[in-house]
Order: structure tokens, then C-alpha cells, then sequence
């Protein structure tokens, strides 16, 4: 399996508390690599790590070394990554904008293209997320009026527009009801054939869906790895209780 | 030692009528607070508009004058050519601090003394700031008593009020849509204008109505920077004085002449309506927003055409379909 992604050594700190606490993990490429654990305990942090969006927020304090595609984090432009590494957020949060110009969003800002490679671009990203058959009509619509499941779908359209390499999806969905969740899952699935794809869940049924590697995060720590989702080699009580509470 | 057996101990109940009893007397104080705020209230209004509307004529409204003979019209227009300049300094202003506040880079000790200062300007006594108008802006800066000066001395003071009531309606813009913007590749000034001004217009508009009313309503620092014009309307923008209603308000009650008194009233009542129907609109924006959006939807179509959707540049040539350039 090719490595896209290599972690040594990572610390967050957000003033005084430590975040994620010396933490390796390696990311295989067009695999969905999943990231379990309990809330707080440092998922969502990794997460922002990898596209720097810790830049963002001045209290926070990240060391440690990265290498993505071989090359080290902090040699990229941070607009540049963020292209390369694409996110999507927990919650639905469509942009106040018709369905199109939230797909558009990023291309726009990020590359000149004409207006009919633009509606190409935008048609072929809500292909790939299964939602072009249901807005094809009302592309100028307000995407707030689209159903919860739909805007996860948009946003994820609107991340896929840019081609990244990598495709975040934190906890993706959390906030869906089962009928739309299962489509998603069904979507990453399809994903990993063009993108690498980190998820981040505390849903093992949905680890065990999807998952092609999965990393269990403890206390700012990667404390397994395995294939699939079975892990074998945990030796701390903490963790085999939280294991024990997950399988229930 | 404590007792452990919860069972044995004896415990004494409250009576509920006790609680009863206390819950009506708290409503009854309520009661009679809010009819004591509501009693002022309706005092003012009554007195002012019972003196006011008995002398109102078209006459007055339509000529200049002084407290003692004329008319109100140069303090009507003047009232709004010193609060809509006092807008003009402090709306830029506010709403770029107001982005700044909320951008997530912004460094924690400049943001916290700008909310301090704000906070402190806020409760800066009018006369102070007009005492310094006058030092420094008519004196020193040599700009006479003049609407810039009178503006600028408003302006001070609408400033707070427009930045952090946006800032407020900044902050209830889910921050993971910011985020997100972010992730997409937006820099600060994206951020600001595609996701964070849009959202927020409507408490923009009620930080400006807000601000406008206050304003609209202060004599102190006019007295001081814009002095009082009863000749006409200001010939320009630095020394030349400005008519303004509270002027006529302050002064013509002084006056031993009805006339004048009865200019007062007017100028009272005109000052109570206009910050009424400005707050009324402020609380009720959406209902008059949609009514503004009905009438000038025709028209807004047409600026959407024209600069928003304005067509996007075309791809370099030679490029096959499909081909992006990224942006460097």
C-alpha cells in the first residue's frame, strides 16, 4: 500500500492542554482510512492539522513532522493544500447561495474558468455524489432548501470540485438521519477509486461499512492500527473498556 | 457525623402557599414596574404631541427660521445632513472593525482593546466629546463650526453602536461554515464578503437605525462643533454652521414667547416620531425588509444582472475543455 501521508510526532497544544500528544499515523492512498475514537480525544484536531486550518486559530501550537506526497507540510502555500486535501465538516453548512454557486464555491475562487467548463465542472461534481438527478433543475434554487442528507451530498460536491487528492470527511454523518447516513456510506465507498479518503467516525458499525484501515485515537495517541476493524494488540484497560462500550 | 439513613431524618416541607404567595408578589412587582416604564412613556409622548400638534403648520415646516420666528426646516434637514455625515465616518469604520473582531486570526490583545475602547466610547458623556470636537476639530483643525465637525463628533459616537451590533450578528454565522471557506481556499477578504456580509445585512441595517436614532436625538456635541445656523442651510462642508431640531428644542424653551415654545414642541415631537418609526423598523426589519424586497425586486434583478452575475472571464485560449489554471 502507497503511503500519501506520513505523521511523526505530532503535538497540538491549545495554550496550556495538549490536544494530540506525539501521534504517528500513516494514511495509505485511494483507501478509506478511518479514524476512531471518543469525543475529544483529538479526531477532529488531526483533521485540521492536515489542511491547516490550525493556522487559523492563533492559541493553537502544532509541531511535529508531516509529509504529505513526500513533501513537508509547511512547504506548501495553505491555499494550495486546502485544494489538495479536502475537507467536509460535520454538520451540513450549505453557504447562503444557490445550489450552483456552492458548488462553484471554490473553483471560483481558486482557478479562471470559462462559464461551460464551470457548469461541467459543477455538473460532474454533483454526478459523483449522486445528487445531479435531484437539483438538476432547480441548480439556481437556495441550497437551504435542500433536505439535511442533500446538503452533506452539496458540500461534498463542493469539495470534490477542486480534485483534491485527499478528501476529510469529520464525522460526516453525525447530524443525518439512518436513510441519508447509509447513502454517504455508500458514497465513500465509490470515493476511494479517485481520493484517499480520512474519515473520522465514533460509529463502529460504520468503520466496519467502510473502512479499509482504521486507526483507534486515544487521548491524543494512535493506539492501534489495523486492516479492517479488528484490533488484536491493545493492552491498556482504558481502551479495551471504550473498545468494549463501542462494540455494544 | 451526618446521618446516612436519608429515611430517618426528619424533614420539613415547604408549604406550596408560601412559594404561591411569593410567585404573585414578584408578578405584582413586575406589574407594577412595567406600568410605571410604560406611565413616562406615555406621559412624554402625550405632552410632547398635545403641545406639538396643536401649532404644527405647513408654514413652519417649510421655512427657515430661528427659535424665536420662522420655521423648522433647516432643522429638520439639518438633524439629517449631521446624522447621515456622522454615518458616513462611522459606518466604514464599524463594519471593518466588526470583521476584524470576528476573524479567527485576528490577535486576541488588539481585539480585546478594541472592545474596550468601544465599550468606553460608548459611555463617553456627549458634552465631553463635544468639548473635545471643539478643541480639536473647529479650533485646531481649523474646520469651523461645520457639519464635517458636527459629523465627526456623531460619528464617534455612532461607531460603537454599528460595530458591535454587527459583530453580534457576525457571531451567529455557524463557524463551520467559516471554516469551511477556509478549507475551500478563501482568504480573509472572501470570507468577509461572500459568507460573512451577506448573512449579516440585517443586523447591519439595525446596528445603522439604531445608531441613526441615538444620534438623531443628541444636542450636547452639536452645540459644541456644529453651533446653530438660523439662516438657511449650511453653504458647505467646513465653516458653516448647522441648524439642528434638538437646538430648537433647547433653546426655544427658554424663550419668553409662545412662539417659540410651541417651535419646541415640534421640534420635540418630529424628533420622538422619526426615532420611533426608526426603532419600530429596526425591531421589525424582516416585515419591512420583505415589503422593501417586494417593491424593489424588479429592480434588484436588474443590479444582480448587471454587477453581481456579471459574466466570468473566459478560459485562456488554446486550453482543451476541461483544463483549469489554477490561480497562483
Amino acid at each position: 500500500m502507497e503511503k500519501i501521508i506520513e505523521i511523526r510526532d505530532l503535538k497540538v497544544n491549545a495554550g496550556k492542554k495538549e490536544i494530540i500528544n506525539g501521534l504517528d499515523i500513516d494514511i495509505y492512498a485511494n483507501r478509506v482510512n478511518t479514524i476512531v475514537g471518543p469525543s475529544g480525544g483529538g479526531k477532529s484536531t488531526l483533521l485540521r492539522c492536515l489542511n491547516r486550518l490550525t493556522d487559523l486559530e492563533p492559541g493553537i501550537r502544532v509541531n511535529g513532522n508531516v509529509t504529505f506526497q513526500g513533501k513537508n507540510l509547511m512547504d506548501y502555500d495553505d491555499v494550495e493544500l486546502r485544494r489538495e486535501i479536502g475537507m467536509v465538516f460535520q454538520r451540513p453548512n450549505p453557504f447562503p447561495m444557490s445550489i450552483y454557486d456552492n458548488v462553484a464555491f471554490g473553483l471560483k475562487l481558486q482557478a479562471k474558468v470559462s462559464k461551460s467548463v464551470m457548469d461541467m465542472m459543477v455538473q460532474n461534481a454533483l454526478e459523483e455524489v449522486g445528487l445531479y438527478d435531484e437539483v438538476r433543475d432547480n441548480l439556481k434554487r437556495h441550497a437551504n432548501t435542500l433536505s439535511g442528507g442533500q446538503q452533506q451530498r452539496l458540500c461534498i460536491a463542493r469539495a470534490l470540485i477542486l480534485r483534491p487528492k485527499v478528501l476529510m470527511m469529520d464525522e460526516p454523518t453525525s447530524s443525518l438521519d439512518p436513510v441519508s447516513k447509509g447513502r454517504i456510506e455508500d458514497l465513500i465507498k465509490g470515493l476511494k477509486e479517485k481520493y484517499t479518503v480520512i474519515l473520522v467516525t465514533h460509529d463502529m458499525s460504520q468503520a466496519r461499512k467502510v473502512s479499509d484501515y482504521t486507526n483507534l485515537i486515544y487521548n491524543g495517541k494512535i493506539v492501534a492500527s489495523s486492516e479492517g476493524t479488528e484490533f488484536t494488540d491493545i493492552e491498556d484497560q482504558d481502551v479495551k473498556d471504550y473498545l468494549g462500550e463501542l462494540a455494544e | 457525623m451526618i446521618n446516612s439513613d436519608m429515611h430517618g431524618s426528619e424533614i420539613k416541607w415547604k408549604r406550596h402557599s408560601s412559594r404561591k404567595a411569593k410567585d404573585a408578589a414578584a408578578r405584582l412587582l413586575g406589574y407594577l414596574a412595567l406600568g410605571f416604564m410604560l406611565a413616562i412613556l406615555i406621559s412624554i409622548f402625550a405632552y410632547i404631541i398635545k403641545g406639538g400638534a396643536g401649532a404644527i403648520n405647513w408654514n413652519i415646516l417649510s421655512t427657515y427660521g430661528n427659535t424665536s420666528e420662522g420655521g423648522l426646516l433647516n432643522g429638520i434637514i439639518g438633524t439629517w445632513e449631521l446624522v447621515g455625515m456622522g454615518l458616513l465616518f462611522s459606518l466604514i469604520p464599524g463594519v471593518f472593525g466588526a470583521i476584524y473582531l470576528t476573524q479567527a486570526v485576528s490577535n486576541r490583545h488588539i481585539s480585546g482593546a478594541m472592545r474596550l475602547f468601544t465599550d468606553i466610547l460608548t459611555s463617553v458623556p456627549s458634552i465631553v466629546i463635544g468639548l473635545f470636537g471643539y478643541l480639536v476639530l473647529v479650533i485646531r483643525f481649523n474646520l469651523g463650526y461645520s457639519l464635517v465637525a458636527g459629523g465627526l463628533a456623531l460619528g464617534v459616537m455612532m461607531l460603537p453602536y454599528i460595530m458591535r451590533i454587527t459583530e453580534m450578528s457576525f457571531r451567529n454565522i455557524q463557524s463551520e461554515q467559516i471554516m469551511n471557506a477556509y478549507a475551500l481556499g478563501a482568504d480573509h477578504v472572501n470570507v468577509a464578503t461572500r459568507i460573512l456580509l451577506p448573512q449579516a445585512s440585517a443586523g447591519i441595517l439595525s446596528g445603522i437605525l439604531l445608531s441613526v436614532s441615538i444620534a438623531a436625538g443628541e444636542t450636547a456635541q452639536l452645540l459644541y462643533t456644529a453651533s446653530f445656523n438660523s439662516a438657511g442651510l449650511p453653504s458647505g462642508l467646513t465653516h458653516s454652521p448647522v441648524g439642528y431640531l434638538t437646538y430648537f428644542v433647547w433653546n426655544g424653551i427658554n424663550q419668553p414667547s409662545a412662539y417659540a415654545h410651541n417651535l419646541a414642541f415640534i421640534s420635540a415631537m418630529i424628533l420622538i416620531i422619526s426615532v420611533t418609526v426608526l426603532i419600530f423598523i429596526s425591531k421589525y426589519e424582516d416585515v419591512v425588509g420583505r415589503f422593501l424586497r417586494r417593491v424593489f425586486a424588479p429592480l434588484g434583478a436588474v443590479i444582480n444582472r448587471v454587477f453581481i452575475e456579471s459574466p466570468p472571464e473566459q478560459g485562456v485560449k488554446g486550453k482543451s475543455k476541461g483544463e483549469k489554471e489554477w490561480k497562483k
